[in-house]
């Protein structure tokens, strides 16, 4: 369990009518590349805390916040935000206290991510967990 | 049913060019295909502002609006706006971030910036900015 828990994992809708705005050959690479940008960003931001850059740590935190929200991925964005806010305190020991639970809401979201992309036929080679 | 380029939404958006620039991957492939979506004809991206500078000179390109993140590695927003407005004062230039407490817009209004974006943005909310800041009806 983590401190997010009591926030929705994602919320459908958002993808659901970015689909309508979307031309059909964006989905799967992007939701491919959002794979990627959180596996990105949560290893440089676990590599940030451990070289001691809470700073680092915070930049890391801010950019996957805002890709995680516009996908509709609140539980992940809320977790980034508190990363983000910790980093930019320059709290280094809250950023490490609280990274197993952001790697936690991480890992939920990629495995959300995987069976939205099968829901929706699109092809799981592009997701890369 | 997903758009088609046949039938564009706006087709007062295919004659122009606009920049998307942004450092999340993801974002950058929302906010391209978004724009492709409503008719754009002609999207270029970049990761950050250098990119974006490097891609203007190798291209010759003068896009008719920059559609920029403010939080990038190597050249922030902040910097590219400041950069492109000196050297050309009528690009238009769109700043799409999460920084939106009021110090944040000031600066970016000071520096010549001629529509914000709050992330998490909407279609909705890219629409109404880039059709402001290219002066067309809404």
């Amino acid at each position: 369990l983590s401190a997010f828990d009591h926030i929705a994992l994602d919320d459908p809708a958002v993808l659901d009518d970015l689909a309508l705005a979307l031309p059909a050959d964006v989905t799967a690479p992007m939701l491919a590349a959002f794979a990627d940008d959180v596996v990105r960003r949560r290893d440089d931001l676990i590599a940030a805390a451990a070289a001691g850059d809470a700073a680092a740590a915070g930049r890391e935190a801010h950019s996957l916040k805002g890709a995680a929200l516009n996908l509709g991925f609140l539980r992940l964005g809320a977790a980034a935000a508190h990363m983000q806010e910790l980093g930019k305190a320059g709290d280094l020991a809250g950023v490490k206290a609280a990274s197993a639970d952001f790697s936690a809401v991480c890992s939920l979201s990629l495995q959300r991510l995987e069976q939205t992309a099968a829901t929706r036929g699109l092809p799981s080679s592009k997701i890369r967990l | 049913m997903p758009p088609d380029q046949e039938h564009p939404v706006f087709p007062d958006l295919a004659d122009k060019t606009i920049m998307v620039v942004e450092d999340t991957g993801s974002s950058r492939i929302l906010v391209s295909g978004l724009l492709r979506g409503l008719g754009v004809g002609r999207v270029v991206t970049a990761a950050d502002g250098r990119e974006a500078l490097d891609k203007m000179t190798a291209l010759s390109l003068r896009p008719d609006l920059v559609l920029c993140d403010w939080v990038m590695p190597n050249m922030d927003g902040l910097e590219l706006l400041t950069r492109l407005k000196a050297q050309d004062p009528g690009i238009k230039f769109v700043m799409m971030t999460v920084k939106t407490e009021p110090e944040a817009v000031i600066s970016a209004k000071q520096h010549g910036v001629d529509g914000y974006i709050a992330k998490p943005f909407t279609r909705e909310s890219i629409i109404n900015a880039l059709r402001k800041a290219l002066g067309l009806p809404a």
